[in-house]
């Protein structure tokens, strides 16, 4: 995974900082260093990037949609629009893959798309995006086990991440673009108390 | 140099801010130098994304990395081994669980023996000599308490200042789970206050706390007690967003002051009868090994290479456990967010868990609830035991009801010590530098076997305890992990100059006028956060310093 995706899970959780990069751990996948299992950790290079203003694309346009139709698929919609789409997941992923720091998470989501539209053009003859919902899930499923991708690519890395900023996106202050109407708060049944960001 | 001052401390955190406060309270006149900007409490609110997923109080790896090289393994630039930069450190955001070290924590090479391939020490103090400044932390900063905790942790010559804060109701379930196992739980001490203390207001329980600032000022942090104390002496000045870049000394081998740069990018030197370094151990070591000067071609009190050795963190591990509403009901209520149990009944494991030693160091549990609100904790939802992959799509939902809706989980972190070894270490970087164009840190780790051993005991503990509390679910993460933004150890205090960096005031051998007075001087891990044990040592060196200049010593 991206190296700016893992290292946002904040001061590892634990007693002096708190936990709340607890959940991210997991996301993170380093083992930890034993002298059973010398690690080796991934040495993802972290290159000083540039922010993306305003008004200019993040990604071009078929991996944007590419991306918007995935997370779509992430957190669907139930019996009602309670999904990513209502909850305006992606306006938060457009805006959060802007800042300068995410440019290794910018590849990463970038190639993941591109390998959704390859796997999904040898399966169905047809791009993501046109491809149906269920067909959408299995072409995901796909990715995520590695099928398609070249090894420089690691397709559980690249669901994994989305998976990440999709729930982001359904779960963060609404200032931040996401969770519209606070749908994802409702949904957990979440009262976030004040104070409360007045901007990202 | 235009400025003088008497004492300079670099970083305002838990080790810079005591100190501050014993030299200002004492008449010296001090200049506080922080890198991170000066949060006030208005600056504080519960942005889980903008606090949680930014770091915004640590430096990014892309401008200001580390360097970990683990044994065997690659480079990897990262924002490991920082804490936060900000007026106060770490203690802004931490959720302020404060204990004592134990008195065997303080003479564990003669508790272990020798031990193969580790190079543990003694300190060079005893635990009677900093219980008073244990106590004195406390009443000062406010910390609460219970009382119930008995002879289960370190010996106290006063009562917690104020109460214990209060717990949630499933708090209860661990008692059990623990008396169950035959080990008794006692409800974790926090920097947090009470009950309204000095001025400030009782914390009002906000779900979201550790690594949250308060907006209260109910976090007893470095920002809220001793850097506006130090202050009101009238004899302290806090300079916030003010890098330290070198300690300067004379050819005589003493310092004469520092440069920093200023939010502007420019360069200041003041001098300074006394310079103390408290910036976290990593930091710590690398701007002492940065300060070279004619007396000092290796770094600043480096002659014998001890700058940067015996770096620790805490062997950290966690079980996980999910209560099911329905068959611990607890679980369901409201109220605090603080689960807020521990257990030290495993401090010390049994013979042979450590190997060649009189006794087997482990450490401590604490049990909490996951920190953070509805993102992090549906991450680790959407993960469940870390083991698998990501889950999305309906199987994710179904996971969330399930998650926020049928149960609470619950987290056993273990504090396991944290053997110090030859290749953990803090040494400069020589080809990364940082955003001034100044050599990273980099950070080398070679853990040794005993730590893993220490970790799986513990964490097998942690999931007696809560399988026997009514868990439906454990699990365990982590094994043998590090605490990383906990670092120890890089500047020792011993007595031979071949072993250590500092004296038992926390002077740099060869260096007659820098301290270093943060958890770089610990010459052992400890069973658990060591926080409480960073202010009490950095009070005790702060005296020692004011006390100096009172002898004219300085």
């Amino acid at each position: 995974m991206a190296l700016d995706l893992r290292r946002r899970a904040f001061l590892i959780g634990s007693a002096v900082v708190g936990a709340a990069g607890a959940a991210l751990y997991v996301f993170k996948k380093k083992p930890p260093a034993t002298v059973e299992t010398p690690v080796a950790p991934p040495s993802a290079p972290v290159e000083p990037g540039m922010a993306i203003p305003a008004g200019q694309a993040v990604l071009p346009d078929r991996y944007r949609d590419v991306l918007r139709a995935m997370v779509a698929r992430i957190y669907p919609d139930g019996d009602s629009a309670d999904g990513a789409v209502a909850a305006k997941a992606y306006d938060y992923i457009d805006h959060e893959l802007r800042r300068s720091n995410m440019q290794n998470t910018r590849r990463l989501l970038m190639n993941g798309a591109v390998t959704l539209d390859r796997v999904a053009f040898g399966q169905l003859k047809k791009g993501f995006v046109q491809a149906t919902p269920e067909e959408q899930d299995t072409v995901i499923a796909a990715v995520q086990s590695g099928e398609g991708a070249p090894k420089s690519f690691n397709g559980d890395d690249f669901v994994a991440a989305a998976v990440a900023m999709t729930i982001e996106g359904m779960f963060c202050d609404p200032v931040y673009g996401g969770n519209a109407g606070e749908l994802g708060w409702k949904s957990i049944d979440w009262v976030m108390q004040s104070p409360r960001p007045k901007t990202p | 140099m235009s400025e003088s001052v008497d004492v300079i401390v670099v970083g305002s955190g838990a080790g810079g801010g005591p100190v501050a406060f014993a030299c200002a309270s004492a008449g010296a006149k001090v200049l506080v130098l922080e890198r991170g900007k000066h949060l006030k409490r208005e600056d504080f609110v519960y942005d889980e994304i903008g606090i949680a997923k930014r770091s915004v109080f640590v430096p990014s790896a892309v401008t200001d990395p580390h360097i970990v090289i683990h044994q065997g393994g690659g480079a990897e630039r990262t924002d490991d081994g920082w804490i936060a930069c900000c007026v106060g450190g770490g203690t802004v955001h931490m959720s302020g669980f404060f204990y004592r070290f134990r008195p065997e924590d303080f003479r564990l090479r003669d508790e272990m023996g020798p031990v193969t391939g580790a190079l543990v020490a003694n300190w060079p103090i005893t635990y009677e000599e900093l219980e008073p400044f244990y106590a004195r932390v406390e009443q000062i900063i406010g910390v609460s308490g219970s009382a119930q905790e008995g002879a289960h942790v370190s010996p106290r010559s006063t009562p917690y200042p104020l109460p214990a804060v209060m717990t949630h109701p499933g708090g209860a379930l661990i008692d059990k789970g623990a008396a169950k196992v035959g080990a008794f739980s006692f409800i974790t001490p926090r920097a947090v206050l009470s009950r309204d203390y000095d001025g400030r207001l009782a914390c009002h329980l906000h779900p979201l706390c550790g690594s949250f600032g308060c907006h209260v000022g109910a976090k007893s942090s470095s920002l809220e007690t001793w850097i506006p104390k130090a202050v009101a002496t009238g004899k302290c000045e806090l300079r916030a967003e003010s890098r330290v870049v070198s300690i300067v000394s004379g050819d005589d081998g003493r310092a004469t002051g520092v440069v920093y740069r200023d939010a502007a990018g420019v360069d200041h030197e003041v001098s300074a009868r006394v310079v103390v370094v408290a910036c976290s151990a990593v930091e710590t070591a690398r701007l002492l090994l940065l300060s070279k000067g004619k007396a000092h071609p290796q770094g600043l009190g480096n002659a014998d290479g001890q700058i940067g050795a015996n770096l620790m963190f805490s062997t950290l591990s966690k079980a996980h456990a999910s209560f099911d509403f329905a068959s611990s009901p607890a679980m369901r209520e409201p109220g605090s967010a603080f689960l807020g149990r521990s257990v030290g009944d495993y401090y010390f494991g049994p013979k042979g868990v450590r190997g060649g030693g009189a006794i087997a160091k482990a450490g401590g549990l604490n049990f909490l609830f996951p920190a953070g609100g509805p993102v992090v904790q549906s991450e680790l939802a959407a993960t469940s035991d870390g083991a698998r992959k990501a889950v999305w799509g309906a199987e994710l939902k179904k996971k969330l009801r399930w998650y926020w809706h049928e149960q609470r989980q619950a987290i056993c972190e273990t504090f396991g010590e944290y053997l110090p070894t030859a290749g953990t270490h803090v040494a400069l970087d020589g080809s990364v530098t940082d955003s001034l164009g100044l050599a990273a840190a980099q950070i080398n780790v070679a853990r040794h076997p005993f730590d893993l051993e220490v970790s799986k005991y513990l964490v097998d503990k942690g999931l007696a305890i809560f399988q026997a509390a009514g868990a439906r679910e454990t699990w365990t993460s982590n094994i043998g992990g590090s605490t990383w933004h906990l670092p120890a150890g890089t500047a020792r205090m011993g007595a031979d100059p071949k072993t250590s960096a500092s004296d038992k005031m926390g002077r740099l051998h060869g260096v007659k006028n820098v301290f270093v007075a943060d958890a770089s001087t610990f010459a052992t891990s400890g069973g658990w956060p060591p926080t409480l044990t960073i202010m009490a040592n950095a009070l005790r060196i702060g005296e020692g310093i004011a006390a100096a200049f009172t002898r004219r010593e300085l």
